[in-house]
């Protein structure tokens, strides 16, 4: 079984062939990413891929692509006008968190947290909201009403009303369709980048699909998300924001891929709680894996200042990289947040003192004999003349004569600095993490915490730093090979993935899987047995052609409710799940 | 790009005014019993409100996970002569435990302000525990306070209670505490549990003053509730100077609940909590739980917050609710002139109830338990001291049990009257008596 991945990277595209029972890539290529535009590069990296392993076409069974293409539509305003029909109701004003946009129309119909219809907009309202957004070139709809994933009543009926105004083939984004999870401005955000990428993300998967089957390729077209999984071409038509920020993710399951290769028994590949620490030359990201799953962060991506509701990598990232800019000041010493550029070591620019920008931590390293990179002599003698300067430490000066060991001393100082900084910050997350609130006496007295047993380091400065980092952090540290194709690898090896909310509320009967768009009337004796057959029946018709096991069940909660007029009934929650991971490890 | 917390860039600005700690604990899966208003479903609406309307989005406010109370943080506030073991179930102390840590957020969490949204409430739970009263089995705000005391060195403080229910539980707690304020807003004990709270209760012999019971008419809407909170709870707190301020923010004051009779509204709330400017809020009772609940406690975090609420408005909210009679208004304002010139001549030794005998204050009082149908007998006997608030000693049985002495030294006592009660416990322990001892001042309670 051959699977393809592909990420689209800023300068590069990188398509890697993979075996898909060993996980290994048996052949890759990198191809010029254009500006501007996605497909070519892919196209060029495909088409090498095929040539030169001379793969069979037809075995591919499966290509997954990473793009920025989603990211890119929506950083430069390259989207289609989108208006909004919004049904806040009772609570926060809904101006607050949106952008200040003559297309953003605020109606007076409402529902309750139930899901129950407590105010249907007025007809004339809705028609001059209609009229308005028309006159303003808009050309794709959201409608999002509050608790809307509870019941999609006014949202379906306001889209009636659309149709007849902007015709039938207008793209119309339903709230109810967007998410199950509560959180009303999220949605109307989710949904805003699902109706702007329509276009965009339409045209996209129209001619990749094209392009792959001129190709000879006959496999399922997948794109990687933002949860390290992946879903169909066909989902992402109509959920292209989910596949925004789908570059980090790339790269935490190539580090995963990679790590596997290395032995099955490898501490990485067990299911053992790990941090992920990736530097790079400006930042350092750091992720957690929980019992050897990526963890997602509590609500959702934020993109362009706009908070959603797509599932993205619980990261945390730090100004601090190889290129962070040292500094001493008041007999202190600073590692960034700014960026120097690359190390002074390797910037042709420079020939010895005086430099025109400060030495970075790259060059500390060299200067420690950690690192060697470029020409050492001018990191040694950045660093040698921070010591002349009256900011520095005094304890450097004081400490010995020997210039060279005062330099090392320095740039000791500047190395720990930084370790420091990652400790912290790892541990905040952590904290961040395991001080999660609970809400019932059980979760309060079980009490599961997260504890990392070890790290895995990647980025250029991995290998020399891992040592460090080991002593630092106190736990083993490992340091997977750099691997030119690792992201287009995690690519390939991804996983569907999918999460879905039920509620059910029997004295209302209904119940609705918003996710799956499904929605039903139940009667009073609806059950928390029948809610979950109802869940993994939603999964397997929406993966029937996929295999992708059982859905895992997050939460399944049954809270019996009374009305005021004394009826007894229940309300239903389940959250469900395909997690991450890698394609590999199932067959494993 | 992937940090989770969003950046808003909307016309307006979205941004907590004052910081804001939240400690939302539902206990889902606890209930006295399943058709009672204090049941598991109470705040599972609200929490669905706080979510979809991304409450914790907002910069500035944050959500918390509830500490556990433990034990020792009960014996500093209660006596329990059946033995805590019998009356005190996890719930209780995840709900203590949730006020405690809202407490520190503010005391030393970097929060300006904080609120417990936990159940089951406390505000009815007295000095001596003898079994559930009013929904409530052991006083959650005042667990808090005399743990924030202990930790943090705190003197004044004062506790507003906005529950629709007067707070009887915490006025006897603190009764005889001249360092305590306890403020109380109820609807009128004559037509509602638990029947007490009126003027004349203005805290026990050696702390008058400190305890001020503002009972309003059934049917007080908004303009009455903000009339008694500007001109009767804001001028004393002015002139008190608490250091720390904690709200009992129960939620039955609201027009559709269903076991009381006034007509507040969400933002009626809101506007009394920004009056009030509590520094701690901790939710109490509030049982409409889908009509009031999920619209009050939102209006509340705003209004903490320093946030707009004035789009928080029930969907069931008739602008005729809005009125208060004129006869209420006429009421309430004969209350604040009295209430007032009351508080500023703190009048001493004058505590009605009480008899006097060789150096002590005595009292005796039958109290009821509603949760579990248990009638207690107490003689209370408080020694007179000018230079503290004295030694407490209660006598106390139930109609099924023997008598138990209860020995309470103040946080503030004299050596006179801490020496008499050790000295009694001595006595208690040479005659066998059933004792609980109590000695704030060293942090030390035993039982014997």
């Amino acid at each position: 079984m051959m699977l393809v991945g592909l990420d689209v990277g800023g300068t590069f595209t990188d398509a890697a062939l993979v075996d898909g029972k060993t996980g290994r890539c048996v052949a890759w290529v990198k191809a010029p990413t254009q500006a501007g535009t996605v497909l070519p590069g892919i196209l060029e990296a495909l088409e090498g891929l095929l040539r030169e392993s001379r793969a069979d076409a037809r075995t591919v069974k499966r290509l997954t692509v990473s793009s920025t293409l989603g990211l890119n539509a929506l950083l430069t305003g390259n989207t289609r006008p989108v208006g909004v029909l919004a049904l806040p109701g009772p609570g926060i004003d809904p101006t607050l968190f949106w952008p200040q946009d003559p297309l953003f129309k605020i109606l007076p119909g409402a529902q309750d947290h139930r899901g129950r219809v407590t105010a249907v907009p007025d007809p004339k309202a809705v028609d001059a909201a209609l009229e308005s957004l028309k006159k303003l070139g808009a050309e794709t709809l959201v409608i999002v009403c509050k608790f809307s994933p509870k019941n999609p009543e006014l949202e379906k009926s306001l889209a009636a009303e659309a149709r007849k105004k902007f015709g039938a083939d207008t793209p119309i984004v339903l709230g109810f369709e967007t998410s199950g999870s509560l959180n009303f401005p999220r949605r109307l955000h989710t949904a805003w980048c699902n109706a702007a990428l329509y276009t965009v993300s339409r045209d996209f998967h129209r001619d990749l699909e094209k392009a792959s089957r001129d190709l000879g390729l006959t496999c399922p077209i997948h794109i990687l998300k933002a949860d390290a999984g992946s879903f169909s071409a066909t989902e992402a038509l109509t959920d292209p924001a989910s596949t925004m920020g789908s570059g980090p993710a790339a790269g935490l399951l190539g580090i995963l891929a990679m790590a596997g290769l290395s032995g099955r028994d490898s501490p990485i590949f067990g299911t053992a709680d790990k941090y992920m620490i990736d530097m790079g030359g400006t930042s350092t990201d750091i992720a957690l894996l929980a019992a050897g799953q990526p963890l997602l962060a509590r609500e959702g991506l934020t993109v362009s200042g706009r908070p959603t509701l797509i599932r993205t990598l619980w990261t945390r990232s730090i100004a601090l990289g190889g290129d962070s800019a040292l500094r001493c000041k008041n007999g202190e010493v600073s590692i960034g947040p700014d960026r120097s550029g690359p190390a002074l070591s390797l910037d042709p620019e420079q020939k010895g003192v005086p430099f025109s920008r400060p030495a970075t931590l790259t060059d500390a390293l060299n200067v420690l004999e950690i690192a060697s990179v470029g020409n050492a002599q001018l990191s040694r003698q950045a660093i040698r003349l921070m010591i002349e300067d009256p900011a520095c430490p005094p304890a450097i000066k004081n400490g010995q004569a020997d210039p060279e060991a005062q330099s090392r001393a320095l740039a000791r100082l500047f190395l720990a600095g930084a370790l420091q900084r990652i400790k912290k910050e790892a541990l905040e997350i952590l904290e961040e993490i395991n001080t999660q609130p609970v809400y019932t006496i059980r979760e309060l007295l079980v009490d599961k915490k997260l504890e990392p047993e070890c790290a895995m380091f990647i980025g250029a400065p991995a290998g020399a730093l891992r040592p460090a980092l080991e002593n630092a952090l106190g736990l083993p540290v490992i340091a997977p090979e750099e691997s030119p194709f690792a992201n287009a690898l995690g690519a390939a090896l991804a996983k569907p993935t999918k999460a879905a909310e039920l509620y059910a509320d029997t004295l209302l009967g209904r119940m609705t899987i918003p996710d799956f768009r499904v929605e039903k009337n139940i009667g009073g004796d609806y059950r928390l047995e029948d809610a979950r057959r109802d869940m993994s029946g939603a999964f397997a018709e929406a993966f029937q052609n996929e295999e992708p096991g059982q859905a895992q069940t997050v939460f399944a909660e049954s809270f019996a409710v009374l009305d005021p007029s004394g009826r007894r009934g229940r309300i239903l929650r389940i959250r469900s799940q395909y997690a991450a991971g890698l394609v590999l490890r199932e067959e494993g | 790009m992937s940090d989770t917390r969003p950046e808003y860039t909307g016309s307006g600005c979205l941004r907590a005014t004052h910081s804001l700690g939240l400690v939302i604990f539902p206990a889902f899966d606890w209930a006295i019993s399943p058709t009672h208003p204090e049941r598991e479903e109470r705040l599972l609406y609200t929490q669905d409100q706080l979510r979809e309307e991304g409450l914790f989005d907002i910069p500035g406010i944050s959500e918390h996970r509830p500490d556990m109370a433990d034990m020792a943080d009960i014996s500093r506030v209660h006596f329990c002569p059946p033995g805590f073991e019998r009356i005190v179930e996890v719930p209780h102390l995840a709900s203590a435990g949730s006020a405690i840590s809202a407490g520190r957020l503010v005391l030393a969490g970097g929060c300006d302000k904080s609120f417990a949204l936990t159940r089951p409430p406390g505000h009815h739970a007295m000095k001596v525990v003898q079994g559930g009263r009013g929904f409530c089995a052991v006083n959650i705000e005042a667990i808090m306070l005399e743990r924030l005391r202990g930790e943090f060195g705190l003197r004044r403080v004062a506790i507003v209670d906005t529950d629709c229910h007067h707070g009887d539980g915490s006025q006897d707690v603190y009764w005889h505490d001249p360092d305590t304020l306890y403020i109380s807003l109820h609807q009128d004990g004559r037509t509602l549990y638990p029947g007490s709270g009126f003027p004349n209760e203005l805290g026990g012999p050696q702390a008058l003053g400190a305890t001020i019971n503002i009972p309003l008419p059934p049917r007080t809407g908004d303009e009455g509730f903000l009339l008694a909170t500007k001109e009767i709870v804001r001028p004393i707190l002015d002139a008190w100077k608490p250091d720390l301020v904690i709200n009992s923010a129960g939620q039955d004051n609201h027009f559709s609940d269903p076991i009381t009779d006034m007509r507040l509204s969400a933002r009626g709330y809101a506007e009394m909590v920004r009056c009030i400017n509590p520094d701690i809020a901790v939710l109490e009772g509030g049982y409409s739980i889908q009509g009031a609940l999920p619209y009050v406690n939102l209006a509340v975090i705003l209004s903490l917050a320093g946030m707009d609420f004035s789009r928080v408005v029930e969907p069931a909210w008739r602008d005729d609710l809005a009125a208060t009679s004129l006869e209420s208004m006429d009421y309430i304002r004969r209350l604040r002139d009295t209430t007032l010139t009351g508080f500023e001549r703190r009048p001493r030794n004058a505590a009605s109830g009480y008899r006097f005998e060789n150096g002590w204050f005595v009292r005796e009082r039958d109290i009821y338990y509603d949760t579990d149908g248990i009638h207690e007998q107490q003689n209370e006997r408080l020694r007179a001291c000018e230079h503290c608030p004295g030694l407490l000693l209660i006598r106390t049985r139930t109609h099924y049990g023997g008598w138990s002495i209860c020995i309470h030294i103040p946080r503030s006592a004299c050596p006179d009257c801490a020496s008499a009660g050790e000295e009694r416990k001595r006595e208690a322990e040479r005659k066998g008596e059933s004792w609980e001892f109590s000695d704030q001042r060293r942090d030390i309670y035993l039982r014997g």
